[in-house]
This record gives structure tokens, sequence and C-alpha cells, in this order.
């Protein structure tokens, strides 16, 4: 095979992979997120035109002080693709208890000490209590900003 | 008494980051977050797909027509519906991503819009190109059919490669064509072209083999017609005398032997007679006419003259 030959097949190889690409933008509320696709980073938003051969991606969104995103995602075959991203800002949140002895879980964590500091994200958290092995109540935290909660039934 | 003073006031110390300790508060470190869905948006822009729909009608143009696009996989969901003048281009433009990508995975169906006219249904597959051209569509009323048999009638065995012509009762024009294959059977559809003509003859030829049949033809309300044709002279008529072929058109059949006599009908070339008698130059015998029945043959019988008709071998 001549060169000639070889070389038209190696430029209609690259432009078949260059044809099949996608652009992506990603944008992210608030601007500013590190962006990570399968583990690598690919730089902060906005990114423009990232390309993207179709396929199945792992993408994961940070800014300080906001609730991460990891999210799966499947890019199909099309002329662009304009992905944004809107997070959840995080807060403080001072707890307190009014009584002794009982145990609070929430999402995974779980604690039985009287105060407790936690970061939480926006939004309505349930918080369970357990006294001893029962469930004794439930309590609706929306959290909407930096807050003191102290819990007292009574 | 320095040394004890020292110790006094390092358990003073100890007493006090002791009990600072104690008064921090436990913090939990890792963010504690919903359990839900993050809030991602995607909006992709596909490529356009153009698909050109080239058609051509056969006789009355419809109203409008309506383009259907469908998925194989999913023929009762219609992705874009669009309806055409009849002098309009039918051309869609339409998101690739709409479109299926397996082999003759999309349907494109052409609805005419008025009485009586046939949907076109044509499956495609979708390339790189951003054109999909799709073979060209004709766009007709439902065709009257004509099928039908053609046997030897002193045989019953099937006559291949008659010659089948659909023609106006006038004769001067010739609607649909067709030739019998090897079991005898004839196939054609008759174009849109007849105008508002409802009454038709078959022409069956045989290559001069048997007399040409001159049938006419009745559709039914499906516009079909079918018909079972039997060519040649039966076998008792065969039995009852000697097979002759008439040799010109406008032979006279007449009623009796004299110069002069009744002619009951004329006769065409092609035509068999079974003569039974002979007197002279005069020849006497018999023709099948077949009836409406096509099984059923009524004989008429009279006299020849002898230059008009040669002896079939």
């Amino acid at each position: 095979m001549s060169n000639f030959i070889r070389k038209i097949i190696l430029l209609f190889s690259i432009l078949s992979v260059i044809i099949a690409q996608v652009p992506v933008t990603i944008t992210s509320s608030p601007p500013g997120a590190k962006i990570k696709v399968n583990l690598e980073n690919i730089g902060t938003t906005p990114i423009n035109n990232h390309m993207f051969m179709p396929g199945s991606y792992t993408i994961e969104v940070e800014v300080d002080g906001y609730a991460p995103i990891v999210k799966q995602i499947d890019i199909h075959q099309a002329q662009h693709l304009e992905m944004d991203f809107s997070l959840n800002q995080l807060y403080p949140v001072s707890f307190k208890s009014g009584i002794k002895g009982l145990e609070f879980k929430v999402s995974d964590q779980s604690w039985k000490s009287e105060k407790m500091k936690m970061i939480m994200e926006a939004g309505r958290h349930t918080i369970n209590v357990y006294s001893g092995n029962s469930q004794v109540d439930s309590i609706v935290l929306n959290v909407e900003g930096a807050m003191k909660y102290i819990y007292d039934p009574d | 008494m320095m040394i004890h003073s020292v110790k006094k006031t390092m358990v003073v110390f100890l007493v006090l980051i002791i009990s600072g300790c104690s008064l921090i508060t436990p913090k939990i470190k890792t963010p504690i977050l919903l359990d839900r869905e993050p809030r991602v948006s995607f909006r992709y822009e596909f490529e356009s797909i153009r698909i050109e729909i080239p058609h051509q009608f056969e006789g009355d143009q419809p109203e409008s027509i309506l383009v259907k696009l469908s998925s194989r996989a999913d023929l009762s969901t219609i992705l874009i519906e669009r309806e055409f003048g009849f002098d309009e281009q039918f051309r869609l433009l339409v998101p690739r991503d709409i479109l299926a990508t397996t082999a003759l995975g999309n349907l494109i169906t052409i609805i005419p819009q008025g009485e009586d006219y046939k949907t076109v249904e044509s499956f495609f597959s979708v390339g790189e190109s951003p054109i999909i051209n799709l073979p060209s569509v004709l766009i007709r009323k439902n065709p009257f059919v004509v099928t039908g048999t053609v046997m030897v009638r002193n045989s019953g065995l099937a006559f291949e490669n008659a010659q089948i012509d659909l023609m106006a009762r006038s004769q001067n024009r010739i609607y649909g064509s067709a030739h019998t294959d090897s079991t005898g059977f004839f196939r054609f559809e008759l174009k849109n072209d007849y105008g508002s003509a409802t009454v038709f003859n078959l022409l069956v030829s045989s290559n001069n083999q048997y007399p040409d049949r001159l049938i006419p033809v009745v559709f039914n309300e499906e516009k079909q017609s079918y018909n079972q044709i039997f060519l040649g002279v039966s076998s008792e008529g065969l039995g009852e005398g000697v097979a002759y072929r008439v040799i010109q058109d406008h032979a006279p059949f007449r009623a009796s032997p004299e110069n002069g006599a009744d002619i009951l009908f004329f006769l065409a070339r092609g035509d068999i007679v079974i003569v039974r008698t002979v007197a002279g130059r005069r020849y006497q015998g018999f023709v099948e006419v077949p009836t409406s029945n096509e099984n059923i043959v009524q004989t008429m019988h009279g006299w020849l003259d002898e230059q008009d008709i040669i002896l079939v071998k």
C-alpha cells in the first residue's frame, strides 16, 4: 500500500473520530464549579465545547459551599449538547437537644450527644429521634440558611 | 515550696483544659445531603435531516396528501405529520434524534386525501447523509385488478402465454395487458387513466391457435374481476365431426347450402367449425358459442363455402 493511500486512510480515520464527537458546553449555577469526568478534572464552569465521544460518563461537579453533584450521564450523538448543573447551597446548622440520652439520625449520619454542629444541604431534612432502639419522634428541619435548632418536644 | 506551687499551677491548668474540652460542641464533618436527584438540565441540538419524497400522480390528483413519519418499533406513534398540496414537493425536515438508526427502522406513510386512493408505505434507513431521498411514490386510486385463468376447453389444460388485453367496449383503447403463465394464470392492474369507464372487454388471443375470445368484464365492489376462460371447442363438439378453421373475416354462415340463402351471421378468421356434411363446395357444420357461463357452450348450425375454411390438422 502506498504512503499516499495510508495517509488518506489515516486522514479519514481522524476525520471520522472528529465528526463522531459531540461538543458539550457545561455550565453551572453558581459558576466556577470544578468538573471531573470519569475522575479526570476537565476545568471549571463555564466549559465551552468540550468534545465527548458518545457514551456513558460519570460527571462530578463541585463548588465550595454547595452540595456536590455526581451524575451518570449518557451522551448521544448530536450537533451540540448543553449541560447545566444547578447546585444546592450548604449551610452550617447547630443542633441542640433539650433531652438527654436520645439518638438522632439524619441521612446516613447519627449522634447521641445533646449538641451537634453539622453542614446541611438547603432543603427539608428529616431527623429521626430514637430512645434506645425505638423511634420516638421525627423532626423536619427546613434548612434555608445558617441556623440553630433546639429540639425540645415539650 | 517553689516546686509545690508549680505543681499546683499545673493542676489548675489541667482542670481548666479538661473542662474547656468538655464545652467544645462535636461536629459532623461530612455535609449532610438530601436524598434527591441533582438538578441537571440537558439541551441537545440535533442535526436536521431532510427527507425528500419524490412522487408522481397517475390519473386524478387527490385534494391533498398526508405524510406521516413513524418508527417501525412503534407504528402507532406518529412522530411527524404534515399535509401537502398536490402541487407541493413532499419534503420533511426532522431532527436526526427522532429517527431510528436500525435498518429500515423508519416508516413514511403517504395517505392521499380523497375517495378510494391507495395509501403508500415506504420503510427507510438513516445514514450519515443529512438528506434522505426515498424512492419515487406513485399516487393513484385503488386499481381495478383483473385476474383469471385460460384453459383449453377440450383438454382442460392450462394455456400458457395467451395475450390478455383489457379494452374499452369500443375496442379502440387498451387499458391493461398481461400474458398467462405456465398455469394459465394472469393478473394485471388497471391504470387509472380510464376516465369514467366502468364497462370493459377482455380480449384473449392465443397466437391463432384458437379463436380469439372477447369477454365482458364486470368488477365487484372491491374493484376486482376474476375470469375463467376456455379456448377452442369442446371435446364433445370435436367428437361430432371434423374441425375446420375459418381463414378469412366476415365469412358468411348460412342457413342452407343454396346461393343466396339467409346468412345467420358472419364468422371471423380463426373461428373453428365442426363440419359434419359436405355437399359439393358447401360444408355443413356447427360452431360453438360460449354462453355467459364459460362451462356451457351453445351450438349454432349452418353452411360455409369451401373457400372460407381449411382443415385443422
